[in-house]
């Protein structure tokens, strides 16, 4: 991450050599095994979303805690980026319980969402969030004025629906809150996530985004002297284009197969961020304790999450092409995408290790 | 088992005291044409960047605190002890990258 007012000072030392080469064999030799040995009928039913209650003494909370803010880039890039996204693994969609602005939707004009621009909106906020935040972290404020004032509007003209959709913070704290065990099989919950226009352009901004927020911060980037929106821009379309190449036309029903390795990605990058800089959101003159963030412990945190995040992710895969697919193509049929996750996993723990 | 090793690994992760190297980590480097790399220091091992630069330039060593002006026919000169493990960069103000420091 580009310092952005104290937030990212320090960076993760990189992953020794021999730890990426072992990771990137132990996801190949694990993919290929799963391959020939995992089942071969489709083992898990969407388990249906359950409608959340309406929380609304938590948000009026957050809302008189907003008054409050000591620094809003550890606000929005640690609290808010890091800190929603490690919470949803934990606990499931919280950002549905916390979004001060939902409370918009009670003014509600009852409008219906038009089904043709599904998670499109959200794509489109979450690409401006990590422009601002890897390429020019000082537009922030205008930014959450512009991200309040679009989702306002949303609300109001299309109810809660639109911050199911629409709202880019709230598409991501769902997707990851699948994970969640605590609601459920989250191979189950996985299956569940409805196949909407935009889901893949989410996916990919989401991975593609992390992806470059590694490259970007290499010393190899900077002597390049190549723009930082250049390489946000191309790192997107990069995981988009492997991937649709990949799955053809059953991109939209696999989508949710990447998802966990989107959240192994985030474990590994933001582990050390969230426990250093988690200390000083409400008071930037401390300095942190840095015990957690030894270089053993955030080693392992980061091999561990990549690798975990890639077997899940080759088993929802497994489970749904079973299905998707007719029966002499089960084996053939999956080999493209297990190859392209398990180049996601390789890249994602050399980026770890790159310089 | 598994526990109990990692229980190990944890602990020796943890109390894995600053180890002094003998001599201090010397970086020349230069704002106006910047080849940043990689270099490793030892954590504990005291550091001495020399910038130059034919404009005024603020130079930063983030996570360190440490901060000097560069100007034309005088060095900054930036001298600090490297206690904390991580990756750090070496920049000048807005955003000219000069080096990395990768404290082990």
């Amino acid at each position: 991450m580009i310092l952005a007012h104290g937030v990212g000072e320090r960076h993760d030392l990189p992953l020794p050599l021999d730890l990426v080469l072992q990771g990137a064999a132990i996801a190949l030799l694990a993919s290929f095994l799963g391959l020939g040995l995992l089942w071969t009928r489709p083992r898990f039913t969407p388990s249906p979303d359950e409608e959340g209650r309406d929380w609304w003494p938590v948000r009026l909370l957050v809302l008189v805690g907003l008054l409050f803010v000591p620094s809003w880039p550890h606000l929005v890039f640690v609290l808010l980026w890091v800190g929603v996204a490690f919470a949803s693994m934990l606990l499931g969609p919280v950002w549905r319980v916390l979004n001060p602005l939902r409370f918009a939707a009670r003014f509600s004009l009852g409008h219906a969402y038009p089904p043709r621009l599904g998670h499109w909106p959200a794509a489109l906020s979450l690409l401006a969030f990590t422009w601002v935040e890897l390429v020019s972290p000082h537009a922030l404020p205008w930014f959450l004025v512009a991200y309040a004032v679009v989702n306002v509007a949303g609300g109001v003209v299309f109810g809660p629906t639109w911050f199911a959709r629409a709202d880019g913070f709230e598409v991501y704290s769902t997707l990851l809150g699948r994970l969640s065990p605590l609601h459920g099989n989250p191979f189950r919950r996985l299956m569940s996530t409805p196949v909407r226009p935009g889901l893949v352009a989410v996916i990919a901004v989401c991975l593609g985004s992390t992806a470059f927020d590694s490259i970007g911060s290499t010393p190899t980037w900077a002597r390049w002297g190549l723009p930082d929106a250049l390489g946000l821009v191309v790192a997107i379309a990069v995981v988009a284009g492997s991937y649709l190449l990949c799955t053809r036309l059953l991109g939209g029903p696999l989508a949710h197969s990447l998802i966990p390795i989107i959240a192994g990605y985030v474990v590994a990058h933001y582990y050390s961020l969230l426990v250093i800089e988690g200390q000083r959101v409400f008071d930037q003159s401390v300095r942190a304790d840095e015990t957690l963030a030894a270089p053993v412990i955030v080693a392992t945190v980061q091999v561990v999450a990549v690798l975990t995040g890639h077997l899940v992710a080759v088993v929802s895969a497994h489970d749904r092409t079973l299905a998707l697919l007719p029966k002499q193509r089960h084996l053939t049929g999956q080999v493209p995408l297990l190859l392209l996750m398990v180049g996601y996993t390789a890249g994602g723990l050399a980026l770890l290790f790159a310089g | 088992m598994i526990r109990w090793l990692l229980l190990v690994l944890m602990l020796a992760g943890c109390s894995a005291a600053p180890t002094a190297e003998t001599g201090p980590v010397v970086l020349n480097l230069s704002v106006d044409n910047s080849s940043p790399q990689r270099t490793s220091v030892s954590r504990g091992q005291q550091v001495e960047i020399t910038v130059t630069s034919t404009k005024d330039a603020e130079v930063h060593v983030h996570g360190f605190d440490v901060l000097a002006t560069a100007s034309a026919g005088k060095p900054a000169s930036l001298k600090f002890v490297a206690d904390r493990t991580g990756t750090f960069e070496v920049e000048a103000h807005p955003d000219t990258l000069l080096a990395q420091l990768v404290v082990r």
